[in-house]
């Protein structure tokens, strides 16, 4: 019995080890290769096209990346499955919500497969490369901004079919209970009459865990959860909204967490 | 104005803007973290606290101290002791 848990401690040590050997090279390759290869066409797209154009396409790309890092550079280590509770929803441009486990999180929005910009914090934009692309790309940071300000662009993005994900806990949680939700988004939400859809993401907390670039192997589930239609939260308050989005996707990680759950 | 009816206003405030339980709204309930409310939150709580006590709120060294609902309580205190709380 104690044998068998020895060996498969140390299986799991010996597949994090190699996990995080292959992943941080080819991460670094791939970024690097495709900023490289794709720069000079984004550029000159934004030239002879427009700034919209260029804009749609290097958020796409953005998204094809995304898909690449974690379903191609994690494998055999990490396996991801994205649940739509709503498969045949065609829904608008939305404003996504989702619970903040790891620095994985950015990139597994890559899942919901649309053009999308991300609310973020002001120092992803000081990473080489990732943030010179987030800016050119118009992801919005919350902290440098009057709300009055954050108001106008998410407006002008999703009135041009660009849905926005944000964290709307600012920082990673420590455990499985989400902290308290900032509530500039649902505002913006009531305001643009946009729907708000939950995304709760669970299994990512160790890929790589809080306050360490170490990626351990796992499952990482993503579940997008049922829409909340303008119409049926326009006469709330930002505070009722923003404290029901968070009820739904905390019951949704207590489900899949049991374990731990409070 | 005793000091229980402006602890059940203040409460009143929250329950009626906010729809915080009761139960929740102790003096020891720290704002942002055990009751959630965020900064846009704060300019929502300033202009209902002004309504229903009949207060000014203004600018002070005070209001950012704040931290607990207890806070609260206190600087409403604080200002019907200085005269700005009327019965209204």
């Amino acid at each position: 019995m104690f044998r068998g848990a020895d060996v498969t401690a140390k299986l799991h040590h010996l597949k994090k080890i190699l996990f995080n050997l292959t992943f941080y090279p080819l991460f670094i390759i791939v970024t690097v290769g495709m900023f490289s290869i794709l720069v000079l066409p984004a550029l000159l797209i934004w030239l002879v096209i427009g700034e919209r154009p260029a804009m749609r396409i290097t958020r796409w790309l953005i998204v094809v990346y995304g898909v690449i890092v974690c379903r191609g550079l994690t494998f055999p280590f990490v396996k991801i499955k994205f649940e739509d509770s709503e498969p045949d929803a065609r829904l608008p441009a939305c404003i996504y919500v989702c619970n903040h486990r790891s620095s994985s999180d950015a990139f597994l929005m890559a899942f919901l497969k649309r053009e999308l910009i991300q609310v973020v914090n002001n120092w992803p934009f000081k990473i080489p490369i990732l943030g010179w692309v987030a800016r050119f790309s118009g992801y919005l940071s919350i902290r440098t901004m009057p709300f009055e300000e954050f108001l106008k662009k998410g407006k002008k993005l999703l009135a041009e079919g660009v849905s926005i994900v944000t964290f709307p806990e600012g920082s990673r949680s420590l455990d499985q209970n989400l902290r308290q939700f900032n509530g500039a988004v649902f505002r913006l939400a009531q305001i643009a009459q946009v729907p708000i859809v939950p995304i709760c993401l669970s299994g990512n907390q160790m890929v790589p865990e809080k306050g360490s670039n170490i990626l351990h192997p796992g499952n990482i589930r993503i579940s997008k959860l049922k829409t909340f239609k303008w119409e049926y939260f326009k006469d709330w308050t930002p505070f009722k909204l923003k404290n029901a989005a968070r009820e739904t996707i905390q019951n949704k990680v207590n489900e899949l967490e049991p374990v731990n759950a409070n | 104005m005793t000091e229980e009816q402006i602890k059940k206003m203040v409460n009143e405030v929250f329950e009626e803007s906010f729809e915080i339980a009761p139960e929740r709204l102790k003096p020891e309930a720290k704002i942002f973290d055990d009751l959630g409310l965020d900064s846009l939150d704060i300019v929502d709580l300033v202009v209902a606290l002004q309504k229903k006590l009949k207060v000014q709120i203004r600018e002070d060294e005070r209001v950012r101290q704040i931290r607990t609902l207890g806070d609260i309580y206190n600087f409403i205190l604080a200002l019907k002791s200085e005269g700005y709380v009327s019965r209204g």
